[in-house]
């Protein structure tokens, strides 16, 4: 545990020492989600008939920027680049893994930058919301959001990081990483909620991790997934975390017997 | 002028070779390019199945804006992207000093010292989408309309380059500024949708005080006969007076430089 400390700490120097970069960082991070919540606001303002209510919309993608600060990772560019450049084999002699150390690393991060983006969202919500939707939520709905952010967060995590280990395979992750943003853009609703797809796409969506990534804990919020609906959200979440991690160890032990070590 | 003209030739023939290097880089982007357009023509499509029109604009002059956006997008990347993307490791490295020392204009040269030509190919897609909106929106031909978008689309490109600019020219000061590229994402991403859509007080904003709404939206407006024609005026003047701007913000911020090597 004192290792993990350790790093945890270095990381943190490092986050706070390149303030400047990190707030770029996070304020590209919600560009997306802000010019959606403008389209869409503008789209419900054009008398839509839309699923979600005005408020609701505004909600959407408030939490979606939340979501998408807790969730961001660059694992595959990090993983790519120590493999290629051959700073993996300094980790490979450690009791440490390149993945732990990004796992820190990423954590780190994702403290100052989660603290900085809910700076923005209180503005955010403050001058968009009316008061009587705060007093509205429930504190079970609070805890569910909270577990199923964090499964997704673990979730998006790990598939980043099976883009990452395919390096080992193609010496680049452009690709894999392409394909995956793409697929991505459809069914994990942070364009487009995915309540707003067409039926075919949404019964699709309920299958494939991608909704587990990101738009599973902002709908639990907003109180759109209940009942049995709720416990299937919540089993296939798992389901997914379970198979991508055992991926992910497969992907790992396989990798690491291709691996030369470039580089110096 | 005739240097500068000589010089972009020359840069622009050493980018066509690196570029033909790799070709199979070049070609995946040019497919990958492809697909988000597409991509985009297919969330445009969902959005106007809840809607008919957003704010006064319908479909097709959002596809439109979409075609247009592609092809200003393939041009900054093609031309100006890469080059000012390098100046803060330019800074970094001290490789800025041979940089200087050459009889050029540093700020034309750093612009253009990485253009990516293949850029040209994205050109097809987006040009196809405009021609098919333009049918779609029954568009007659009419030759000032079309002097007017290109001339309007011009500034609005010289107000990105400005802005853009200006801000990779704080890394003289910043040094460390690896998330130039981020900046640039913030900058070009809300052009994708028409910035009026807003609200008025918000339109305002973007058209005076940060004038992104004049890049692409505005330009689009006035040819779609939506916008008083003394827009194209207004953004002729910002251009000019960002661009100077830039100018100067690069001459003062070069007299802080202060070396990285020794």
């Amino acid at each position: 545990m004192k290792k993990y400390w350790v790093y945890f700490k270095g990381d943190l120097q490092r986050v706070f020492e390149y303030r400047a970069d990190n707030i770029i960082y996070s304020l590209s991070n919600i560009t997306t989600p802000l010019i959606s919540l403008g389209l869409w606001l503008a789209i419900s303002n054009s008398g839509a008939n839309l699923s979600y209510s005005k408020p609701e919309v505004i909600i959407y993608f408030i939490v979606a920027i939340f979501v998408k600060s807790v969730v961001f990772t660059w694992a595959d560019y990090y993983l790519e680049s120590s493999i290629l450049k051959g700073t993996f084999s300094n980790s490979l002699v450690k009791p440490f893994s390149v993945v732990d150390e990004f796992t820190v690393h990423n954590i780190a991060e994702k403290l100052f930058r989660v603290s900085f983006i809910l700076i923005i969202i209180t503005i955010l919500s403050l001058t968009l919301l009316p008061m009587s939707y705060f007093s509205s939520v429930n504190i079970i709905q609070i805890i569910l959001f909270l577990a199923s952010l964090f499964i997704a967060s673990v979730l998006n995590f790990l598939i980043d990081v099976i883009i990452g280990l395919s390096t080992f395979w193609f010496h680049e992750v452009e690709f894999a990483r392409g394909t995956s943003d793409f697929i991505n853009l459809i069914f994990s609703g942070k364009v487009i909620p995915l309540i707003f797809m067409p039926a075919a796409v949404l019964n699709l969506a309920i299958y494939l991790p991608f909704r587990y990534t990101f738009s599973l804990p902002i709908e639990i919020l907003m109180d759109r997934v209940i009942g049995p609906g709720l416990i299937f959200a919540f089993i296939t979440q798992g389901i997914w975390l379970l198979l991508v991690f055992a991926l992910y160890k497969f992907i790992y032990a396989r990798g690491i017997k291709l691996y030369q070590g470039y580089g110096t | 002028m005739k240097e500068k003209f000589k010089l972009f030739l020359a840069l622009f023939k050493f980018a066509i070779k690196r570029n033909l290097e790799n070709r199979w880089t070049v070609i995946f982007k040019v497919f990958q390019s492809s697909l988000s357009l597409f991509m985009a023509l297919f969330f445009i499509n969902i959005i106007y199945s809840q809607t008919q029109t957003i704010q006064s604009w319908t479909k097709y002059e959002v596809f439109l804006l979409t075609g247009i956006y592609q092809l200003m997008v393939a041009m900054y990347q093609g031309l100006f992207r890469l080059g000012i993307y390098q100046l803060p490791y330019l800074v970094q490295s001290g490789e800025l000093d041979l940089l200087l020392s050459k009889p050029i204009n540093s700020q034309f040269y750093i612009s253009i010292r990485h253009m990516r030509p293949y850029k040209i190919f994205d050109f097809l897609p987006a040009l196809i989408l405009i021609i098919y909106s333009l049918n779609q929106l029954n568009i007659t031909f009419n030759i000032i309309s079309w002097i007017l978008l290109i001339t309007t689309l011009s500034c609005g490109t010289l107000i990105f380059y400005s802005i853009y600019y200006m801000l990779a020219t704080l890394s003289i000061w910043l040094v460390q500024m690896t998330a130039l590229s981020n900046i640039y994402h913030i900058l070009i991403e809300p052009l994708a949708i028409p910035l009026d859509i807003i609200g008025p007080k918000m339109t305002y904003i973007l058209t005076f005080i940060i004038p992104m709404a004049l890049v692409i939206t505005i330009p689009i407006k006035i040819f779609l006969n939506k916008t008083p024609i003394y827009y194209a005026g207004i953004g002729f003047i910002i251009g000019l007076l960002l661009l100077t701007l830039s100018i100067l913000f690069w001459n003062f911020a070069l007299r802080h430089y202060t070396s990285a090597s020794s």
